[in-house]
């Protein structure tokens, strides 16, 4: 009778651990259009992780190079661990769970986030962390990040937080319950569309224009955590109009790059060696590369990579350059289908 | 023990569905962001949820208004620019008409204002402050009950907040800022 008893109440248990997992996947938001965003970060796992070079940091990395130019040009086999509005803590963290699987010859890092020292928008941290594969990294994340009205258990069972999207949710919530759609390129966004820089405003002055302390904390142990692996790390400040980079900022990144001794590159000063053109080479007024301009961006820091850093020249490797051209044909094929839908001429 | 199923089931989905908050902060409605119609049929009047309020050719500009139809009065700005916030759908505005620069944030279909800065002493707040001004002259307008962060004053009432950032004893930025879940 008792065994009889013991029984029902597990199936009961199960029916309704099934029930709230199912719920969960179909609460979940799928970040599969719109704002596709919130699904890069989750895409890393399911890539073969040898790679040579791993950029962290927010749209500034994810929307202004392209992993497959730096591969069909250099042989620079490179992912984007970009998310929006990463913040410096993410950063360091979505390294450290990078390193986990393996540890690549260099790591770019975009230091426009040193500005936060603290998270400004929950929505941002759950597009960085959701996506991330559970361990003690994650965690450690998750603390880092948590606003103060955040709560770890909602992030541990995301149906705490989304249970009140069942009003808004689509076909798509429910196409996409056990299944994923690819939405980045090795982790770059592709936009072929172009408006022109007018008008962007200029930085408005700053009571303190010091980076603060958690934002350094956490600069610091991405230094460290490099030199202790042997990867060199690379600082580089994208060629982005908007937000303001501050010359008071800059000279902080310069100083603490020479204390240091990292290669620092900031790449709004190098218009011209990069052929950056921003009438034609931004899509968003100056906040974002285009197609046109990210490709221009990994052209010269490719040919920068390959001679000053040493990234070695891997299309020889016949896997690995069939993974490549895979990945090659999806990326020609989201170009021509972009410029069909912005009614933009296609390339030859 | 049927009965115990579906009562377990229907506990757990209730509690999902309907218990606890709300959703997440992107999706919240803007705060304080009312708008009365314009009565007059001439210069609008937008609710203001502060007495830190700015004024343009005589338009009250409260924080958190909705935008379009004070644009509308206003007219074409100088300059404009648009920006998107990192992966989300609207874009934060700015509007620059001769020493002032207004930006707008996105909610739903509508845009608020979610700050005014003063660029030059061309403008100047109801109360007489522009750029220029001395600690003693914004503490003659506003008073004494400010935060002082640094070297900037910062009054705070209602849903605005106004910062007025010195150097070398003088003004360099006034502006207000909208306080807004929104906003971060």
């Amino acid at each position: 009778m008792n065994m009889k008893r013991g029984l029902k109440i597990g199936i009961s248990a199960v029916i309704v651990l099934s029930s709230l997992f199912l719920l969960q996947r179909l609460l979940a938001p799928k970040y599969v259009d719109g704002i596709v965003e919130g699904a890069m970060v989750a895409e890393y796992y399911q890539e073969e992780k040898n790679h040579d070079l791993l950029f962290v940091g927010d749209c500034e990395v994810y929307e202004n190079f392209s992993p497959v130019v730096l591969w069909e040009e250099f042989g620079i086999n490179s992912y984007i661990r970009g998310s929006a509005e990463q913040y410096i803590w993410q950063s360091y963290y979505l390294l450290e769970d990078a390193l986990r699987y393996e540890t690549p010859q260099a790591v770019v890092f975009n230091i426009q986030s040193l500005q936060f020292s603290e998270s400004q928008r929950e929505a941002y941290n759950r597009m960085t962390l959701e996506g991330m594969e559970w361990s003690p990294v994650k965690v450690k994340a998750i603390l880092a990040s948590m606003r103060e009205e955040e709560h770890f258990l909602d992030y541990v069972f995301p149906i705490l937080r989304y249970h009140s999207r069942w009003s808004e949710l689509t076909a798509t919530d429910v196409a996409y319950m056990f299944q994923t759609k690819k939405v980045s390129h090795n982790g770059y966004y592709m936009r072929v569309d172009v408006r022109p820089a007018e008008d962007v405003p200029d930085g408005k002055p700053l009571a303190d224009y010091s980076f603060g302390e958690n934002a350094w904390k956490y600069l610091d142990m991405m230094t460290e955590l490099c030199q202790k692996k042997g990867i060199q790390l690379i600082l580089i400040k994208a060629p982005s109009l908007y937000p303001y980079w501050y010359p008071e900022w800059e000279e902080q990144v310069e100083a603490y790059a020479a204390e240091k001794n990292l290669p620092y590159i900031n790449f709004l000063e190098l218009q011209e060696e990069t052929g950056i053109d921003y009438t034609t080479d931004t899509y968003d007024g100056g906040l974002h590369m285009n197609l046109s301009g990210a490709e221009k961006l990994s052209r010269y820091f490719g040919r920068y990579l390959s001679e000053e850093t040493g990234l070695p020249d891997r299309r020889g490797e016949a896997d690995l350059a069939a993974v490549w051209q895979e990945k090659a044909a999806a990326y020609e094929a989201e170009k021509q289908a972009q410029y069909a839908y912005y009614g933009m001429e296609k390339e030859s | 023990m049927k009965r115990m199923q579906i009562l377990l089931l229907i506990l757990a989905l209730a509690l999902t569905l309907a218990a606890c908050g709300g959703k997440p902060s992107e999706d919240n409605a803007g705060n304080g962001a009312q708008q009365t119609g314009d009565a007059s049929g001439s210069i609008p009047a937008p609710k203001a949820g502060s007495e830190l309020v700015f004024s343009y050719k005589d338009c009250p500009l409260p924080m958190n208004a909705e935008f379009a139809p004070l644009l509308e009065y206003l007219g074409e700005p100088d300059k404009y620019f648009e920006a998107a916030s990192c992966a989300f759908e609207g874009l934060d505005k700015t509007y620059t008409y001769g020493g002032l620069e207004i930006i707008t944030y996105p909610n739903e279909e509508k845009d608020f204002i979610s700050s005014i800065r003063l660029l030059d002493d061309s403008v100047s707040t109801p109360e007489g402050i522009t750029i220029g001004s001395t600690p003693e002259d914004v503490t003659a307008a506003y008073g004494e009950d400010y935060e002082e962060l640094g070297s900037q004053y910062v009054y705070k009432n209602g849903d605005a907040t106004l910062t007025v950032l010195f150097e070398d004893g003088a003004a360099i930025s006034v502006e207000y800022i909208a306080l807004n879940d929104l906003l971060g």
